[in-house]
């Protein structure tokens, strides 16, 4: 089971608002590199890691996915938070606007849905593993890719503390992934 | 505060580890994995009264113990690392307890304080550092 706890990995506190910002950052809720995609992927890959080293990586990084989830929802919550109707049209956020409203909904930078096909499990720890260190770095670009688009500091420091998490996660996959293959997987 | 604490009390060197203050403001506690983006520099959370001092602590505590845990996910035998994130684990505890009985609560079993407030507090979407 999961326990909620009522704050974030990380605080944010985003006092201006930018929605062509807030459009970018939900690429990493609804994108195929996103924290939503990351979470489920390890939630899902856990159950077949070969001992118990495996199931509590997976399982202790996925839970960590879903604080992170939720630190972009609250960036792109914060950096929308009082948009008039003008704004919305100027951010080309009205086809989002039509559908969701001010929701928060899983979609990329150029408004496609979240799907699942964009998580590969395949019950192979090595292969897992593989595509979990792939994700990191190509999660971890998508971070630079953002933190360049960005001109606030409330909006760069949370995004260069996530991009940080991912190059920690790839290290630690990679220490499994080679543990693994001196193990003869 | 009723209490405070050093947060470079652990021989970062021995073990490679920084302080909780730096390895959080990186997001990072393994100095060894560092590795910085350009020349931006992460920045220190400057909290401005005792409340959120406070929260900054549990901040810092929160995020140790989940980067010691991956680590001993993988090297469950390593036991000065044990100890630390044992360590860590009893000052967020504290900090936690403080801070619940003070301000807020962060968790739903600790709502145990007179009434019911999960509800009242803010949510962490809503900023004010929570």
């Amino acid at each position: 089971m999961f326990k909620y706890d009522k704050k974030l990995p990380y605080p944010i506190n985003i006092r201006k608002k930018d929605l062509k910002m807030a459009r970018d950052i939900l690429t990493q809720l609804g994108g195929s590199n996103s924290e939503l995609a990351a979470s489920l992927r390890y939630f899902s890959q856990k159950f077949t890691m070969p001992d118990e080293c495996g199931s509590a990586l997976l399982n202790d990084i996925a839970t960590e996915e879903l604080g992170h989830i939720e630190m972009i929802a609250t960036m792109v919550k914060q950096l929308t938070q009082g948009a008039t109707i003008e704004e919305i049209k100027e951010a080309g956020l009205d086809d989002y606007y039509s559908e969701h409203g001010m929701s928060i909904y899983p979609v990329n930078a150029s408004g496609s849905p979240f799907t699942i096909t964009f998580v590969a499990v395949t019950g192979d720890a090595i292969a897992d593993l593989s595509e979990d260190m792939a994700a990191e770095q190509k999660a971890r670009a998508v971070y630079e890719n953002l933190i360049n688009l960005a001109n606030d500091e409330d909006v760069i420091q949370p995004l260069l503390f996530l991009r940080q998490r991912e190059i920690v996660h790839f290290n630690r996959f990679k220490e499994l992934y080679d543990k693994y293959k001196k193990m003869g997987y | 505060m009723l209490f405070e604490f050093e947060t470079n009390i652990y021989d970062s060197k021995k073990n490679d580890l920084y302080d909780v203050t730096e390895g959080f403001t990186k997001g990072n506690m393994f100095a060894n994995l560092y590795d910085p983006y350009k020349n931006y520099q992460p920045k220190e959370i400057k909290p401005c009264n005792e409340k959120e001092a406070l929260l900054a602590n549990i901040y810092k505590l929160c995020f140790a113990i989940n980067d010691l845990n991956l680590y001993l996910d993988i090297n469950s035998n390593n036991q000065e690392m044990y100890e630390t994130f044992k360590k860590y684990i009893m000052m967020y505890e504290r900090c936690l307890e403080e801070y619940e009985s003070k301000y807020q609560v962060l968790e739903l079993t600790h709502d145990v304080y007179g009434k019911y407030t999960w509800i009242k507090n803010p949510w962490p979407w809503e900023g004010y550092n929570v």
